[in-house]
């Protein structure tokens, strides 16, 4: 069975199918989700809620779209609604202790990071960067199928693709990011 | 100055996004302006991969679980709220969090005479379950070292 085969046996059925659907792009979402967010508890929790809301809204998906890029759309969305939420739960605290507070929930320039190389690319690149890279680099979407991901222009997805390798790149020249390292 | 880095200039002399687009495409077709890119396998091996990630739980029963759950309260049917219904969604959920802040500097921070109470025995505190609404929460928890503090934010998943 193939997986429009399968999508649309979830669709009729009682979603059991979906469970291969899971095992499938459970490593790729997480994956993608670490190297936006910088720690793996938080990747993990936005890609649960990423496949329940997939699961939930299977209805919706356009068959004529890359089911894929469908799931890396609504992690993105998820990824970057709990970066924004961590940010004002920040600035509430910082604005309300007259002692900064070490966040029990781990930021991802302080800790959980997968990678000493990741934990450089968290403080150099932006979320939008970092994801950008990832679909290329690891996935090997074009700049075209990021902006579809990112809700952008093919020339915005193509300036954070840029920017991304071009940090990249220098930090790799300056030493800061080592190859093989890993 | 070379050909590159003529590209390399504009490029962060013209903060256009549009001029920048153009650039940034000329430089993924151009050997030479390429070279100053990172690429595929170099960015691979910074970045995480889904093999970088080992063994991963079954997540499965928790993903069908969840649907489950929000199918039948309906949360997730309803389509989108009216925005006034929305602001007092939120407006609703940040007095929830500033009520259960309130809560646990009370509860976990003093006792009836003001004096600190030592944390339980045998470790940090923990939240296991938020919702707000029948729907779960995003919970954040912030503990000071060394004080008995525990602070939760617990936030309404808008
Ligand atoms: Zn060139």
């Amino acid at each position: 069975m193939d997986e429009k085969e399968r999508i649309a046996a979830c669709l009729c059925g009682d979603g059991e199918e979906f469970r291969q659907i899971v095992t499938e792009y459970q490593g790729p979402l997480t994956a993608l989700a670490v190297n936006m967010l910088g720690n793996r508890q938080d990747a993990e929790d936005v890609c649960q809620e990423t496949l329940v809301q997939a699961f939930l809204h299977l209805d919706r998906y356009d068959p004529c779209l890359s089911f894929r890029n469908w799931l890396f759309t609504i992690l993105y969305r998820r990824a970057l609604d709990l970066l924004k939420r961590k940010r004002r739960f920040r600035a509430f605290f910082s604005r309300a202790a007259a002692d900064p507070l070490r966040p029990a929930y781990a930021e991802p320039d302080e800790s959980g990071s997968d990678s000493k190389a990741l934990g450089v690319l968290l403080d150099r690149l932006s979320p939008r960067e970092r994801l950008a890279a990832a679909l290329w680099a690891n996935e090997g979407l074009t700049a075209a199928e990021i902006a579809g991901v990112l809700g952008c222009s093919a020339s915005t997805a193509r300036v954070y693709l840029f920017n991304a390798r071009r940090k990249i790149k220098v930090l790799m020249e300056k030493g800061n990011v080592a190859l093989g390292n890993r | 100055m070379s050909h590159s880095g003529i590209v390399d200039g504009l490029y962060r002399m013209i903060p256009l996004r549009a001029v920048r687009g153009r650039l940034a495409a000329h430089a993924e077709a151009c050997p030479s302006c390429g070279r100053r890119l990172a690429g595929r396998e170099e960015v691979k091996r910074v970045l995480i991969s889904a093999a970088d990630l080992g063994r991963l739980d079954d997540i499965w029963p928790a993903v069908r679980k969840g649907s489950a759950g929000r199918r039948e309260t309906g949360a997730e049917t309803a389509g989108p709220a009216p925005r006034l219904w929305r602001l007092a969604a939120a407006a609703g959920g940040l007095a929830a969090a500033i009520f259960l802040t309130a809560f646990a500097v009370r509860y976990f921070g003093a006792g009836a005479n003001g004096a600190l109470i030592p944390a339980e025995s045998g470790g940090g505190f923990q939240l296991h379950y938020a919702r707000i609404d029948e729907r779960p929460a995003d919970t954040f928890i912030v503990q000071s070292p060394g004080d008995n503090i525990v602070l939760v934010w617990v936030e309404k998943n808008l």
